[in-house]
């Protein structure tokens, strides 16, 4: 396993670089620039901002600088932040909800998928199934104030935003994990229909093992497999924030950030973010394929 | 393998299982009565959709519902209506009771697990014992099953095993809780001929040292020839003949069994067209014809003759078979019985 | 398989279980942020965005003017009911008959958090510090009335004692203008000319480079009537009253504690659950709900801001100052007020809001469609035959979307000619402006300062906010001569005259003035409407 893993985080030096390479020419080739402003900015200004920022270095300069300087450098648009500690200060939010969002998303998405598969179409299947549907179809910028005129405004039992109390996390996990427990509903509900399906089902049950034994025992670690890939990138999406939720419930994470960086034009800020998410992403498929392994005996590291 | 009237390990009277399908309802076991003694070994013949599976799946109640459903009939396992039972009273008599081996290994053990933990779950569930006693009772049965270097394979997953070794873990894990009865469902199909005889031989010796019943179904005649006590031959979900071994290739009445002896590739002549029954495996959806067989019958019959009913007539002690004038010859002989 | 009833039933029990954990927390009666507020003296408000900083030198935004306003003082203060300007560190001061030099005396009280007096130097450094291009402040330019400022920035000048600031003493500032400015108080309420602590900005890095961290809590010290308390960028910013502040007899709020709210659906909702006092932009759909359901917090305040469109005048057939009177004259902007705007907002027939500084412009535009077709057919497109393809820009918004296929639509119906539509995100469309790269696009322009000046200069050709290509000698000629009038009246003069050259050549077409629309709790008091929108923080409190 260990070869395994290093090897992939060979592989990943690879992938960062190129993903270094094209969010460097990306921001350069955006129109507009950080200074930029309705009224216009006087130009002897403009310059020293450029050069302070180091803008006007030669490409493969700025390229090194931005790449493997970036916890340290300061935020374009927030000079007086570094990026390091803005991602610092925020990531943990991101995490804590996308964390919530993802108990949410299995201890709703698994449970209704499985029963989905039992018996399929009937109203066993198609009640849990269509929630399913809706949750796939209604984007959490409909959810999430929904969830807030029925149980901020209308019953008062929650706040309808911030991030401070124990209660206030409830809604916008609820609102980010519904979303994506959908989707582990359908994914279950195909991977268990699938092995349920496979003759060594009835050897069990010609064994005497209930329904119940059958489905955790025998069943789930098949079934699961379809959720566990799709688990890989969906968590790196849930940690690295979402900027609907974010926005809807004024949750200072890093979800928000990342869109109005690129709003802002923040250069530095959109590199380090740029790579840190891109490395959560490998390093949750890396995890999700070591899991992989250890589930499915047939497949082994040399794969 | 006596005859004696004990009362009877298992009982089936009129087993009806039907299947209701987007194209009609399929009458896939259509009135099946068999009795089998305790360690007496049964053979069901016939080939595929004769039913010979779907009777033994709807007596365990592994017959998925829907689309099943058993429309009528008993199966009294010592006395008790299978049929009838709930969830949990049946689970304790599947795997302990009474077990199953399937035909293709490779799909029938759960890759995910271990061997050793497939093997010991008859133990636990049935509580015969605890984990560490229920690993010694593996380790012993694999040797019992002929699996070398038992110790060290048990803790291996089913793909790393070959298909005879797989189905010997089957066997193992079928008789680990010492059943009363066991049924294979075509457990040689799958293998390599060399392979099959050794799997027989097995059954057989399991068979002895515990003293159980065996019901092999298979579609090959050959197969059952040296092993069953009694032969049930099944066409088209009802049985048509059944009797002793001797009966069936000494004394067979039935066009199907004639037909089916005749297939028998190693009792043909060597470099001459294979012998195949003519016409097409019969349709099982829609009305129940008198007689299902009569379209392929190599008997000489009239109209009115084919639109009489079909009576299940014991010929000699024991030895009971479907007539019909499509089905024997001389069927005015019969008419007296 | 009633197994499977069985683990469907454990399911569900399982589920109503954690239902009734979450239902748990709403047992029982909640005390809000605003109960505990109103009992503790303590604002929860939104200003909008979460604040860029609150260095004074280093920003431009309007939150960040509610959030500074709070924590610094500058020379002069505002009378809250009616904005005029009132002493604030300087207790008093005269100016010149020419109208061009600037006496300061402050008082002795006024205290820095830190621990020591504000000085007339702090703020010929603090002059400096904004006017060095190296800081790169992008509003510098609000300093360029005061003499040699611009030359200094742009490097024309290095010695800074040549810039017309002048600390006579520790309790003495002298400021010399470029020429008279009559606005000149008015502009000191404006963040960059306020004052910073230097030997703390320079305690945190160099004080001439952006990335100065001297506003980071713990580090920061104002002069205002509140200190900074903690800051959670994003989540909120909380200040409490300073004790320090020569005024803070008339401070009767505890703390404020600013949230940012970045959707006005989410402020909303905490308005309407009582996390906030207020709601800084009441999102145009509950406009007609709260007139009818809670006109006692609902404001719509006229602001000194205009919404107009700018044509592009080096383009066909947009050079053609008949079409671009025609363009104008054919629309009726109480329509598009009543039923897109939604908001009250005035008509505007001119650039200028009514009543600025006591200014109301005399030339305004005529809304005839007749004489607009005439005009357009005078210009060699009779009933809009051969009008060339033509392109309305605005930044993506829905509100702008609204109002330009409102007007689009009353263009094909009155003057029969079809424009196309194209929106830009927020800095593609400032360079497109910026580089002439539009035929018609929108946009939208608040006052800098009270006083007509601020809507006018922007149109001479030496603007850079000019941006339609559009120039006039004589309008230029007026408005440099009116920048150099002491006496009020004949300077008004010179604005109306101008004005009558815009809408006689209409390069800009206005369309409404703004309103601000927001909600405020009724306990919430001493906040006045004013068309600037400033609510100075030491007279709030809070009365339920």
């Amino acid at each position: 396993m260990l070869k395994f893993i290093f090897r992939r985080a060979l592989e990943s030096v690879g992938v960062l670089l190129c993903v270094s390479l094209i969010t460097f020419y990306l921001s350069k080739a955006i129109p507009g620039g950080p200074f930029d402003q309705e009224k216009k900015v006087p130009e002897a200004v403009k310059k020293q901002l450029e050069a302070y920022f180091g803008m006007d270095e030669p490409d493969w300069k700025r390229y090194l600088t931005y790449t493997f300087q970036f916890p340290s450098l300061p935020s374009t648009k927030f000079p007086n932040r570094r990026v390091g500690e803005m991602i610092a200060s925020k990531f943990p939010v991101s995490l804590e909800l996308g964390a919530y969002a993802l108990i949410v998303a299995l201890a709703l998405g698994i449970p209704s998928g499985i029963l989905a598969s039992l018996k399929p179409n009937t109203a066993l299947d198609y009640v849990p199934s269509s929630l399913s549907m809706v949750g796939i179809c209604l984007p959490t910028f409909v959810m999430g104030p929904l969830l807030v005129i029925i149980f901020a405004v209308q019953l008062r039992w929650l706040n309808a935003t911030g991030w401070e109390n124990p209660s206030d996390k409830i809604l916008p996990s609820l609102t980010l994990g519904f979303y994506y427990a959908a989707y582990v509903a359908r994914l279950t509900r195909g991977g268990m229909l699938e092995v349920l399906n496979q003759d060594f089902i009835r050897t069990a049950l010609s064994k005497g093992a209930s329904m119940v034994s059958v489905i955790f025992k025998h069943a789930l670690r098949g079934g699961l497999l379809p959720v566990v890939s799709f688990l890989g990138p969906a968590a790196a999406g849930l940690i690295a924030g979402s900027f609907v939720v974010e926005t809807v419930f004024a949750i200072p994470g890093m979800g928000q950030e990342f869109v109005k960086a690129v709003s802002n034009r923040d250069i530095t800020f959109i590199t380090g973010l740029v790579l840190f998410y891109a490395s959560l992403i490998i390093f949750f498929n890396l995890l999700v394929d070591i899991a992989q392994v250890f589930l499915n005996p047939k497949l082994s590291f040399k794969d | 393998m006596d005859n004696t009237p004990a009362s009877p390990l298992l009982e089936v009277r009129d087993l009806t299982t039907y299947f209701d399908t987007r194209l009609g309802t399929v009458r896939a076991v259509d009135g099946v009565s068999f009795s089998l003694q305790k360690g007496q070994t049964l053979g069901i013949v016939g080939e595929s959709g004769s039913g010979k599976s779907v009777t033994c799946y709807s007596m365990m109640k592994l017959v998925p519902m829907p689309p099943g459903r058993i429309v009528r009939g008993e199966a009294l396992f010592q006395g008790r209506d299978l049929l009838t039972m709930k969830d949990r009273e049946i689970n304790s008599i599947r795997g302990r009771k009474v077990s199953m081996i399937f035909q293709d290994p490779m799909t029938s053990l759960n890759p995910y697990l271990r061997i050793e933990t497939q093997l010991i779950e008859p133990l636990l569930i049935h509580r015969i014992c605890g984990r560490d006693e229920a690993r010694k009772k593996a380790l012993e049965m694999m040797d019992a099953v002929g699996i070398p270097d038992a110790r060290n394979r048990i803790r291996l997953h089913p793909h790393e095993f070959s298909g005879g070794m797989r189905q010997r873990v089957m066997i193992a894990m079928a008789l680990i809780a010492r059943p009363d009865l066991l049924i294979a469902d075509e457990p040689t199909t799958a293998l390599d001929v060399t392979v099959q005889a050794q799997i027989l031989e097995l059954i057989k010796a399991m068979q002895r040292e515990i003293g159980m019943a065996v019901i092999l179904i298979t579609h090959d005649l050959g197969v059952v020839s040296g092993f069953c006590d009694r032969i049930n031959v099944m066409y088209a979900g009802q049985v048509v003949e059944s009797g002793t071994a001797d009966d069936i290739f000494y004394d067979a009445r039935h066009a199907y069994t004639r037909a089916l002896k005749k297939s028998i590739p190693s009792t043909q002549e060597k470099g001459k067209r294979l012998y195949t029954i003519p016409g097409a495996p019969p349709r099982l959806v829609g009305e129940r014809p008198p007689c299902a067989f009569a379209p392929r019958s190599d008997l000489s019959f009239s109209d009115e003759e084919a639109a009489m009913e079909s009576r299940f007539v014991e010929v000699s002690p024991g030895h009971w078979v479907e007539v019909h004038p499509s089905t024997v010859e001389n069927y005015r002989d019969y008419l007296t019985a | 398989m009633d197994e499977t009833k069985h683990s469907c039933r454990w399911i569900l029990s399982m589920a109503l279980v954690i239902i009734a954990v979450l239902a748990f927390p709403g047992c029982g009666p909640r005390t809000t942020a605003v109960d505990e507020g109103n009992a503790n003296q303590t604002l929860y408000i939104t200003v909008g965005a979460e604040p860029e900083n609150i260095d004074p030198h280093v920003v431009s935004g309007v939150p960040e003017h509610h959030i500074i306003t709070s924590l610094i003082e500058g020379l002069v203060a505002e009378d809250p009911r009616d904005l005029h300007v009132v002493p604030g560190v300087a207790e008093s001061w005269e100016v010149s008959e020419d109208g061009l030099v600037y006496t300061f005396h402050l008082r002795d009280d006024a205290m820095w958090t830190h621990g020591r007096a504000v000085t007339a130097d702090d703020f010929v450094q603090s002059f400096r510090r904004i006017l060095t291009a190296s800081l790169g402040s992008t509003y510098s330019y609000m300093l360029f009335p005061m003499k040699n400022a611009e030359e200094y920035l742009n490097g024309t000048i290095t010695d800074f004692s040549e810039v017309g600031c002048r600390a006579i003493d520790d309790r003495n500032l002298e400021i010399t203008l470029k020429e008279p400015t009559p606005y000149f108080l008015s502009l000191l309420n404006h963040y960059t000319w306020f004052p910073v602590p230097m030997d703390v900005v320079k305690k945190h890095g160099d004080p001439y480079l952006p990335g100065n961290r001297w506003t980071l809590p713990g580090n920061f010290s104002g002069n205002g009537p509140f200190k900074l308390e903690s800051w959670e960028q994003n989540n909120k910013l909380v200040v409490v009253k300073s004790d320090t502040y020569w005024d803070s007899d008339t401070t009767r709020l505890n703390s404020i504690v600013f949230r940012p709210m970045e959707k006005s659906t989410s402020a909303e909702a905490a308005f309407r659950t009582g996390q906030l006092h207020n709601i800084y932009n009441l999102p145009q759909d509950f406009i007609a709900i709260y007139k009818r359901d809670f006109p006692e917090v609902l404001h719509m305040d006229p602001h000194l801001a205009v919404y107009f469109y700018r044509f592009n005048t080096t383009r066909e057939p947009l050079n053609d100052p008949r079409v671009r009177k025609a363009l104008a004259m054919a629309i009726s902007r109480q329509e598009i007020v009543d039923n897109v705007a939604k908001a009250g907002q005035p008509p505007a027939l001119s650039m200028v809001p009514p009543d600025c500084a006591g200014y109301t412009s005399r030339a305004r535009i005529e809304e005839n469609i007749e004489q607009a077709r005439k005009l357009l057919a005078d210009a060699g497109y009779p009933n809009g035959e051969g009008f060339p393809d033509v392109e309305l820009l605005y930044n993506t918004d829905e509100g702008h979307r609204n109002i330009a296929e409102a007007i689009q639509q009353i263009w094909s119906r009155n003057l029969n000619i079809n424009v196309t539509l194209d929106n830009q995100e927020w800095k593609v469309y400032l360079d497109s402006q910026r580089s002439l790269d539009y035929g018609i696009s929108r946009a939208g322009w608040t006052g800098d300062y009270p006083d007509p000046n601020t809507f006018l200069d922007m149109w001479t050709s030496w603007s850079e906010q000019n941006q339609t290509g559009w120039s006039n000698p004589e309008y230029d000629r007026l408005i440099r001569e009116a920048s150099n009038e002491l006496n009020p009246e004949t300077r008004y003069e010179y604005f109306q005259k101008a004005e009558e050259i815009l809408a006689d050549e209409m390069p800009v077409m206005p369309i409404y003035f703004y309103t601000r629309v927001y909600a405020l709790r009724p306990e919430v008091k001493g906040w006045y409407s004013n068309h600037l929108d400033h609510h100075p923080w030491k007279h709030i409190y809070l009365e339920p």
